[in-house]
């Protein structure tokens, strides 16, 4: 057989029964085109581990799609009314259509359940933290007395991601959880600070300086840009009578809560963020510097943290290994568990200079990140770099 | 007043066809422009215009597939048109290198940190993939996101035995885009 051409080599990886599988027997006995099958072979699985990451976190649920349906129906419609507008442009139907209105209502509301939702998801994370009886001593104070000294990866594949932000949204969208959207946005729009010394204030801690020479070559010597996030608390309500509709309308038709839980208020203290950000050589982001300080958790109101967390852990469609994952989790006192999605980042234990730290990286290898705890902050080195730049990074930050 | 009803029955029968076929594709022609756009916001746009084009064609008669190979041209084309006629190609990419996420595919589960990783590689691959002629890029995206040969030949008009060296090419020219940071000269010496 003469040597097949590049295109039969290629779909010879994707067709292992097929006929251009031909290809590739004969790929075995010719050096040539086994090397070249090899390079096509690197070059498909970077691209297909590349585009991977490129893909919407999860697809469009039915409801998602039939409000799509009603917004094309209300577009049309818009359309229909502006005849003038639709006769003028008949040859380029792209140019006839009105933009649609942003933020419409779905997107808002979008927004709105997904700042709860993250709120939310911390209040899960963090109250898995008070599963021992020394927590749950601390849980009867306003505020848990956590000062996290580690880390526990949490790790969640992207099935128990989705049921997990299934749940949340729903206790959003059900009002069992409400809270003020721009409260609860995640952890707060990142502001551009002018310097250092300007981050720190409005940090309330004091921002490292970045060593140069500890700097991979290719990324620029001074900051792009230093960005804050201030600290900020964020308080959810919690509605009892709306929390038993929803645990009887999914398979709980016996359930019980204490009516001293109504009115509850979970306050969740997100603590400040300062990243530096550093440009490589497309002048894009290529590496950030990031610290920041604890978090808070505890409630007002009749319900302890402990037995909010177990009405929240006990909800139905919660991932019961995730659960378990939480609930197992030892030294609440020091432990800060992390959510890591199995699917789109690879970690593995490391130290900072003695400090037990987390070593993660993108399914591609080329991106890394460095995350530990120290003094009171977590500190983190993530971007366009290879695990041993971004420590060496790491062991300048004194 | 027979014709009167027929057209009447035959205006009804697309408009179901209309919508199922809507409810059939949505979801992966938003998943097409988000992974070229990454944006909810204008993948959102971009699919809509799409059906607007599609409602009242003539396609809509032919076999679904064909329906959804037409489909996936018109939502390809637009998307493409978006980031090369609105000259806000640099900002997007600025936008989405920023340490938040500004559209609704946050996860909210992830830390600032580990936001910024992900915002970072989503960037780098659209921009890698934006330095792709069209129709490599077309057809690595297509392929990575599970369509056979025989889908990305219909979506881009050609014989299903070319679709092998446009991947080939497109995955190489990727590859030499995506790690421009690490060069490794002569690796595809062995690629004719």
């Amino acid at each position: 057989m003469p040597c097949p051409d590049l295109g039969a080599l290629r779909a010879s990886l994707d067709a292992p029964d097929g006929a251009p599988a031909a290809a590739r027997d004969h790929a075995r006995g010719c050096p040539s085109c086994s090397d070249t099958l090899a390079e096509l072979q690197r070059n498909a699985e970077l691209a297909a581990l590349a585009v991977a990451l490129t893909a919407p976190s999860a697809p469009r649920a039915p409801a998602q799609v039939e409000a799509a349906l009603t917004r094309f129906e209300q577009r049309r419609a818009r359309l229909d009314e502006t005849p003038v507008a639709t006769a003028a442009a008949p040859a380029t139907p792209a140019a006839t259509v009105t933009p649609l209105p942003r933020p419409g209502r779905l997107a808002r509301m979008g927004a709105r359940t997904r700042g709860i939702a993250a709120a939310l998801i911390a209040a899960v994370v963090l109250t898995g933290l008070v599963a021992t009886p020394a927590g749950r001593a601390a849980a009867s104070s306003f505020l848990a007395q956590f000062r996290s000294q580690r880390f526990q990866v949490l790790s969640l594949d992207p099935s128990q991601t989705s049921q997990v932000g299934d749940v949340l949204a729903e206790l959003v969208d059900t009002g069992v959880f409400t809270g003020d959207a721009h409260q609860a946005s995640g952890f707060g729009e990142p502001q551009v600070a002018a310097d250092r010394a300007e981050a720190a204030r409005r940090a309330g801690f004091p921002v490292p300086v970045v060593d140069p020479a500890a700097l991979p070559r290719g990324i620029e010597r001074t900051p792009q840009r230093i960005l804050v996030s201030p600290a900020r608390e964020v308080r959810l309500t919690f509605d009892r009578d709306r929390a038993l509709d929803y645990l009887r309308a999914h398979g709980r038709p016996d359930a019980q809560l204490p009516e001293r839980y109504d009115g509850t208020q979970l306050v969740v203290q997100v603590p400040a963020v300062v990243a530096q950000q550093f440009a490589g050589r497309d002048g894009g982001p290529a590496l950030l510097v990031g610290k920041a300080g604890v978090l808070g958790l505890g409630t007002e109101g009749g319900a302890s943290l402990e037995e909010l967390r177990e009405v929240v852990l006990d909800l139905p469609g919660l991932p019961a290994e995730t659960v378990a994952q939480l609930r197992s989790i030892g030294d609440w006192r020091n432990t800060l568990p992390l959510p890591v999605p199995t699917d789109e980042v690879r970690w593995s234990p490391t130290t900072i200079e003695g400090t037990e730290a987390i070593d993660f990286a993108d399914p591609t290898g080329r991106l890394h990140a460095l995350l530990w705890q120290r003094n009171d902050h977590i500190w983190g080195v993530a971007g366009v770099v290879s695990s041993g730049e971004a420590r060496d990074v790491a062991n300048s930050l004194n | 007043m027979r014709a009167v009803r027929d057209e009447t029955t035959t205006r009804a029968g697309a408009g179901e066809r209309f919508v199922a076929v809507f409810r059939e594709r949505y979801g992966e022609l938003y998943g097409l422009g988000y992974r070229l756009l990454g944006d909810h916001g204008e993948a959102e746009d971009v699919v809509q215009e799409t059906f607007l084009r599609l409602d009242g064609h003539a396609v809509l008669d032919r076999p679904g597939e064909e329906v959804a190979a037409w489909l996936r041209r018109v939502c390809l084309n637009t998307a493409y048109n978006r980031l090369r006629g609105q000259r806000r190609a640099s900002a997007r990419l600025d936008r989405a290198g920023r340490a938040e996420r500004v559209d609704d595919e946050a996860d909210p589960a992830a830390t600032p940190l580990l936001e910024v990783l992900r915002a970072e590689q989503q960037r780098a691959v659209r921009q890698a993939l934006a330095s792709l002629p069209e129709r490599q890029r077309a057809a690595l995206l297509l392929r990575h996101a599970g369509y056979s040969y025989a889908e990305i030949a219909a979506t881009l008009d050609l014989a299903v035995g070319s679709v092998g060296v446009l991947l080939a090419r497109g995955e190489r020219a990727f590859r030499d885009a995506y790690l421009d940071d690490d060069p490794d000269p002569g690796a595809n010496d062995a690629l004719p």
